[in-house]
């Protein structure tokens, strides 16, 4: 990657967190205190009582929870900041007027909903080993799951603050899309308990994969296809970050 | 430092630009004088690669604004018509990243950050959102941040738009020590006072083509032929005799009185003193008004109707 490059995708980077970290209050509300209501409400109250096969919903919902966290913190922070920088503040056409390239600005908000999502998750990890004894086992290869999730969910972020009109829009399609999304990728229940038909369209989508793979490692069950999971999950990152770009460029530049 | 050729934009049917072409030297203040949608911002967000050209070419420094983006925009600032700011940041952070984007090193960008408040005379005000500053305060700030990069060739998009007298002078004031540090600038504006005052051309621009251009003077001798004498007489010199020898004069193509107040128009000015000598010979003239064409007489000429 040029200098140039690397500077300007940081230098975009670097405001994203700027704000971020400015308003963590905001944030923290939000994308933390929501999932630990969900684990304290189906996982510790409502999960003591069910085991899905002979594992404790507890310990199957974790992993859902944690790609609650990652889902969460990098698709909706990122779509809301570039949905406004495009229609309210305008800030982007001042970024594009500076010697940068729209790939440039697009990787930088990707990086910071990356790293927004990884800083969210970290958190969630720490607090569920104490709080509920929870294990979640090989952190790096987690770590790596969740890096590509939040890269695919920041890019489809993208897609959504270039394609929808306005932030009313967004709303909808956050309630109508990215909520069942995250609920029925294998987050709160097996995927073998949707109904048929609507399974192998479910199986595709990243965050199922994603899931899944690290509820079997969480598990420790031996997982033969994880470096499939892994290509899967990058290959559908790298063609809706292509297509985010295609609509940004369509979007801003008339 | 810029040149445009034969510059076409369309937007679906609509053609918002329609084959301009022009050209602006290095350390000149270039005007770009029309009513709204005439294709002053269109011309400007293609030279800053916001938008691409239908047809034409567009040059900065040499460079083509499509094919070399980068190093056109690395020579660029732009003030734009709206004070797009991070709603979010403080105006010293919102400068402090803009500057991030243009490469400007930390160290350098944060004493550059200072002089731009300072210069837009916004330093008390560093800690504020740019929602919280005054409408002349914003103006001030967009000026101050496209000034950032010190770049070569500032773009400004009607700077005073909206502004009131006071911070209209003080933008003025502004553009004016731009071109003493050796800017180039290109400045759009509805304001037929403001171009006539800041630029050393003008290019007229109605409905996408660009009318004529000139010298603010030129501009206006284009109309020479329509300077106006209105002179008052005391009451009891007025004759016939006054108005046959007005009218004998070469060049005069006009005289009309009304009471004691006598209108003349003539095609040069050389012909003015013929006109007053004559006058003074054969009456005593309590007021002499000379009218000479304005800018916006010319764009009433060219156009056909009131700017927009």
């Amino acid at each position: 990657m040029k200098t140039r490059t690397a500077r300007v995708v940081l230098a975009v980077w670097e405001r994203e967190m700027y704000d971020y970290l400015k308003n963590l209050h905001v944030y923290a509300t939000r994308l933390v205190v929501e999932p630990l209501l969900f684990i304290f409400i189906f996982g510790m109250g409502l999960g003591r009582r069910v085991v899905i096969g002979d594992v404790n919903y507890l310990d199957f919902m974790a992993p859902g929870i944690l790609f609650m966290v990652a889902t969460n913190n990098s698709y909706q922070t990122v779509s809301l900041r570039l949905m406004i920088a495009r229609e309210w503040d305008k800030t982007l056409i001042t970024a594009l007027t500076a010697p940068v390239k729209p790939f440039e600005i697009v990787l930088g908000y990707v990086l910071a909903g990356v790293v927004q999502a990884l800083v969210a998750c970290a958190v969630f990890i720490v607090l569920m080993s104490y709080i509920a004894d929870i294990s979640f086992g090989c952190i790096p290869l987690i770590l790596l799951f969740i890096i590509l999730t939040a890269a695919f969910f920041s890019s489809l972020a993208v897609v959504t603050a270039m394609w929808l009109d306005n932030l009313y829009q967004q709303v909808v399609f956050t309630f109508l899309v990215i909520v069942p999304m995250i609920f029925f990728c294998g987050t709160f229940i097996p995927i073998t308990d949707l109904p048929n038909r609507v399974q192998p369209v479910i199986d595709m989508i990243p965050l199922t994969v994603a899931v899944q793979a690290v509820r079997m490692i969480t598990l420790s069950i031996e997982n033969p296809y994880l470096w499939q999971n892994l290509a899967y999950i990058i290959v559908c990152g790298v063609t809706i970050f292509s297509v985010g770009l295609y609509l940004f460029k369509r979007r801003v530049i008339t | 430092m810029i040149e445009v050729e034969n510059l076409v934009k369309k937007f679906g049917d609509m053609t918002a630009v329609d084959g301009i072409s022009f050209k602006v030297g290095r350390g000149e203040i270039f005007g770009f004088l029309g009513p709204n949608g005439a294709g002053k911002t269109t011309t400007i967000n293609v030279l800053v690669g916001l938008s691409r050209p239908s047809s034409g070419t567009a040059r900065i420094a040499g460079y083509d604004v499509t094919k070399d983006p980068i190093r056109c925009k690395e020579r660029l600032g732009i003030a734009t018509q709206d004070a797009n700011f991070d709603r979010h940041l403080s105006i010293r952070d919102d400068l402090f990243y803009n500057g991030l984007l243009h490469g400007i090193p930390r160290r350098e960008l944060k004493k550059r950050v200072d002089s731009a408040l300072k210069w837009s005379k916004l330093e008390k005000y560093r800690n504020k959102r740019f929602y919280k500053l005054s409408g002349g305060m914003q103006r001030r700030l967009v000026v101050a941040r496209a000034m950032l990069s010190d770049p070569e060739i500032l773009l400004l998009d009607e700077p005073t738009t909206g502004l009131d007298l006071q911070s209209r002078m003080q933008v003025w004031e502004s553009i004016k020590n731009l071109k003493k540090s050796g800017k180039t600038v290109l400045l759009t504006t509805h304001y037929i006072e403001e171009a006539d005052v800041l630029c050393d051309r003008i290019a007229i621009i109605d409905h996408g083509r660009i009318v004529t251009s000139g010298t603010p003077d030129e501009l206006k001798r284009m109309l020479d032929g329509n300077i106006a004498i209105e002179v008052t007489l005391n009451p009891e010199a007025m004759n016939e005799e006054i108005e046959s020898d007005l009218n004998r004069i070469s060049g005069v193509n006009l005289v009309e009185i009304k009471s004691n107040r006598i209108k003349i128009g003539v095609n040069d000015d050389t012909i003015v003193e013929d006109v007053l000598k004559s006058l003074f010979t054969k009456a005593r003239v309590s007021e002499i008004d000379i009218i000479r064409p304005t800018l916006d007489d010319v764009i009433l000429h060219l156009t056909g109707r009131e700017i927009r």
